[in-house]
């Protein structure tokens, strides 16, 4: 992250955000967060827990019950047609490029974002290469997977990026080697000073690409921070997983278990590092007895923190 | 694959972008961004607008024995008015019902574009689609019933705000609507009635009278009469009074969806 | 993978999840399925109701002002020919845009992965739509005979014709929508269909306003052969070759049914 005489000049900020649905649905209730320029900033958490609510009413779909969105010295909830210059979108759905040619999308983008043709025909070619689809530039969106699709839409969103970028779940079904380069060019757009906002429910990524995160759950932030100051609590702890023999009850924890969570057949156990030979022996244990078929012991990621956080998994398999 | 280096066109915007180049750039950009998103079904749009041009032109007659002029003439004067609104009126609020369902809307929506110029952009595409199949209908009604048509320069006038109204009503229907299926069962219900509860392609007296007195009101009666005044010669009675209507629900159809488009729950 | 030497005990079977076979079997599905897409169509189903109602009674109503006046030989056309115009839109706008609607939003890959036979599933979609579209094709024929002072007189082909025209409509308009995928052509093919069905099909006026050439082509199309089976079970020695009629429907319902269970099957 850069720090710039004029980045607390440029910075996106959300102040005590609520926004109440018709019906009493409190989506949003008392949001307040703040991403410099050149920042990555997650949010995460489960589906339903008001992420995209948030994004909406920053790119001017949605209007906020009460609280202010800003970049700068912009009002986004006065100038809704400003927040749409300043902050460029890719929206959770799919993108509806069926009749497009995949340079198409993105080069119309680019002009509608007001860039220059010629400058963005060449940044089109790059992010193509950039992000491994030149096999399918010529060819049309109805014809994409899913995954090449959401990429071609990630370009779309990122070719004549706004002062805030918001990418609301951008690998959502792309492969593996893609989603490293699609997060190499988030990297890339950071450091030339754009402030990006990331909205996963995929734990394990968000850990890697951001630089700050906040949980959301119910409307409201349980904890915001570095993924490591995140991780504090669980400093010294470890992360035991069993998996269980299909069909088998949960097996009554040890009293060293700090938590337990099954998520499906596997067994998530948090406990102090000292206690380690213990684990290990109970997992074997369970293993001999027929309850288990294998175990394995390792630090314990911001998963762990994000399952105490919010009582929930963070997989799409959610049990 | 390397991380591209990225040019500095990759920097974000230090400044807003404002005023007529702005505007311009986000008309031409949609105008490109529709055109593009109909390509694929452009073709199939032409087939259906002749579909409906020739054939209402030419199946009208098969409703009578020997057709009467005068049917003749109203159902060549009133099928145009067909062909200029089937897109803007007709299909669009089913397209954009589509991308409600399918996910596209919120993309589109978020773009930076003056929303008068998106308006003006889909205006022109809908224009473009029916002007040339209105003249299709036209001479092939010519072609065949020799109809008494006296064409006047306010033809030109008289299409500009028919396409403007029809479009503007559609656009309405499509963002002030927000359930897709409730969107599509009223264009359904609207091509029956332009087909047959409004005089376009026959006369108001065949009509119940109180049918037809609700039509003074509507506009799809209005629109026929200001096409049909610009193309023969005293047919049509009080076609200032036509313009007039035809106008204002343009002005007020457009004023609604401007302020859906605007509206953030 | 454990290595203890035990078998591996079954995994319980669910009760019930025995293959099912037979006739008891199939009527099952096809009550469940019907359940189902009663469900589905629930929230809507007022509203189309009122709109298949509408439209059949409008078109009733419209037909008679194309004509400067309306005489008593078009005033019975039109009143014997409006269950036909009633259905037509029912098998090929309503199915197939309930097809597209259902295809779009994943329902069918749902509902084809239900361990129900297939032709169950069809019918039961047939059934629920079919009945969907009665109440707007009898009103439309009530209005009808009302406004144009028309005396029916109802026969013993009436049922056969109507069921058999249904099935046609919608056998043929499902099997179009489950060929064509893309939501938006599926609509203006319908459409289509539509406009020159009810503009160019001798339901409402006489064949004789045809030319010839044109007339035989009709003969073999499905819709003036039902529009006259109908009108047959309506009124009285005023259609001739009924049995001819019967036979032209009858073969395009086969068709219609062949192409649902082709494209049905070849899916998976």
């Amino acid at each position: 992250m850069r720090a710039t005489p004029t980045a607390i000049d440029r910075a996106f900020r959300a102040d005590d955000v609520t926004k109440v649905y018709k019906g009493g649905l409190r989506a949003n209730d008392g949001l307040t967060l703040r991403i410099e320029p050149g920042e990555v900033y997650g949010l995460l958490g489960p589906n339903g827990a008001g992420k995209s609510t948030l994004v909406k009413q920053v790119i001017g779909l949605l209007a906020p019950t009460s609280g202010s969105l800003a970049i700068g010295p912009y009002d986004l909830v006065a100038q809704p047609d400003v927040a749409r210059q300043l902050c460029s979108y890719l929206p959770q759905a799919q993108m509806p490029i069926d009749a497009f040619r995949v340079t198409e999308a993105i080069e119309i983008t680019g002009r509608i974002r007001g860039g220059q043709p010629a400058v963005v025909r060449r940044r089109t070619g790059e992010l193509i290469e950039a992000l491994g689809i030149e096999e399918w530039r010529a060819a049309m969106g109805m014809k994409l997977s899913g995954g090449v699709r959401r990429l071609v839409g990630f370009a779309m969103a990122v070719v004549v990026p706004g002062r805030l970028v918001i990418l609301d779940e951008p690998t959502n079904d792309v492969d593996p080697l893609r989603r490293r380069l699609l997060w190499q060019q988030v990297r890339a757009l950071s450091d030339e000073g754009c402030a990006v906002m990331l909205v996963t429910h995929n734990v394990l990524e968000a850990e890697k690409a951001v630089d700050r995160l906040a949980v959301v759950m119910d409307g409201r932030i349980v904890a915001e921070g570095t993924p490591s100051s995140l991780k504090a609590e669980d400093r010294g702890r470890l992360r035991l997983q069993v998996m269980l023999v299909p069909g088998t009850d949960t097996p009554a924890s040890p009293a060293w278990v700090h938590s337990a969570v099954r998520v499906g057949n596997s067994l998530i156990a948090g406990l102090a590092e000292d206690d380690a030979a213990h684990a290990i022996a109970w997992a074997q244990g369970l293993i001999d007895a027929g309850t288990a078929e294998e175990y394995a012991l390792g630090a314990s990621t911001l998963e762990d923190a994000y399952i105490r956080l919010t009582g929930h998994v963070s997989d799409d398999d959610e049990v | 694959m390397t991380t591209a280096a990225l040019a500095p066109a990759a920097a974000p915007p230090t400044t807003l972008r404002s005023g007529s180049s702005y505007w311009l750039t986000g008309y031409s950009a949609m105008l490109r961004w529709h055109l593009a998103s109909l390509r694929m079904w452009l073709a199939l749009m032409m087939m259906v607008q002749i579909l409906v041009g020739v054939g209402y032109v030419l199946g009208f007659a098969l409703f009578f024995d020997e057709i009467p002029p005068l049917a003749a003439l109203w159902v060549s004067t009133g099928t145009p008015v067909l062909n200029l609104v089937l897109l803007g009126l007709l299909l669009g609020p089913q397209l954009v019902a589509g991308t409600k369902q399918q996910g596209g809307y919120d993309f589109v929506q978020a773009l930076p574009v003056p929303r008068s110029a998106a308006t003006a952009a889909w205006y022109t595409v809908t224009l473009l689609a029916g002007v040339p199949a209105m003249v299709v209908t036209l001479v092939t009604a010519e072609l065949r019933y020799h109809p008494a048509f006296v064409v006047s320069p306010m033809i030109v006038p008289a299409t500009l705000l028919v396409v403007f109204t029809g479009t503007m009503m559609g656009y309405a229907i499509a963002h002030a609507i927000r359930n897709p299926m409730t969107t599509q069962l009223i264009t359904q219900v609207l091509v029956f009635v332009v087909m047959g509860f409004a005089p376009i392609l026959f006369p108001a007296q065949q009509m119940p009278a109180w049918l037809a007195e609700v039509n003074e009101w509507l506009p799809l009666a209005h629109m026929a009469a200001v096409i049909r005044d610009a193309l023969t010669d005293g047919l049509v009675t009080d076609v200032g009074r036509s313009y007039v209507v035809v106008a204002v629900w343009g002005v007020a159809s457009g004023w609604l969806a401007v302020r859906a488009l605007g509206r953030r729950l | 993978m454990s290595t203890t030497t035990e078998p591996a005990a079954a995994v319980a079977v669910p009760e019930g999840a025995l293959l099912r076979r037979g006739a008891r079997a199939w009527l099952h599905g096809l009550v469940d399925m019907m359940r189902f897409e009663w469900a589905n169509i629930r929230p809507w189903a007022g509203l189309v109701f009122v709109v298949q109602i509408m439209m059949g009674v409008g078109m009733s109503i419209m037909y008679g002002f194309f004509y400067p006046e309306v005489d008593p030989t078009t005033a019975m056309l039109i009143a014997t020919g409006v269950p036909t115009l009633a259905l037509v839109p029912m098998g090929f706008v309503l199915v197939p845009g309930n097809v597209s609607n259902q295809r779009m939003a994943g329902t069918f890959d749902f509902i084809w992965s239900l361990p129900v036979p297939r032709s169950a599933q069809v019918t039961a979609s047939f059934l629920v739509n079919a009945a969907l579209a009665m109440p707007g094709t009898v009103a439309a024929l009530l209005v009808g005979a009302w406004r144009y002072d028309v005396d029916l007189h109802l026969s013993g082909v009436l049922l056969p014709a109507v069921l058999l025209s249904t099935v046609m409509c919608v056998s043929v308009g499902y099997g179009m929508a489950l060929v064509v995928p893309n939501p938006l052509v599926i609509n203006l093919i319908t459409n289509a269909i539509v406009f020159l069905v009810l503009l160019f099909t001798p339901i409402v006026y006489p064949a004789a306003n045809l030319p010839g050439w044109y007339m035989r082509i009709h003969e073999g199309l499905p819709f003036y052969p039902m529009a006259q089976v109908i009108r047959a079970g309506l009124t009285e020695g005023v259609v001739t070759d009924v049995g001819g009629h019967f036979l032209v429907l009858g073969v395009w319902t086969v068709l219609g049914v062949a192409l649902t269970t082709w494209v049905v099957g070849r899916r998976h």
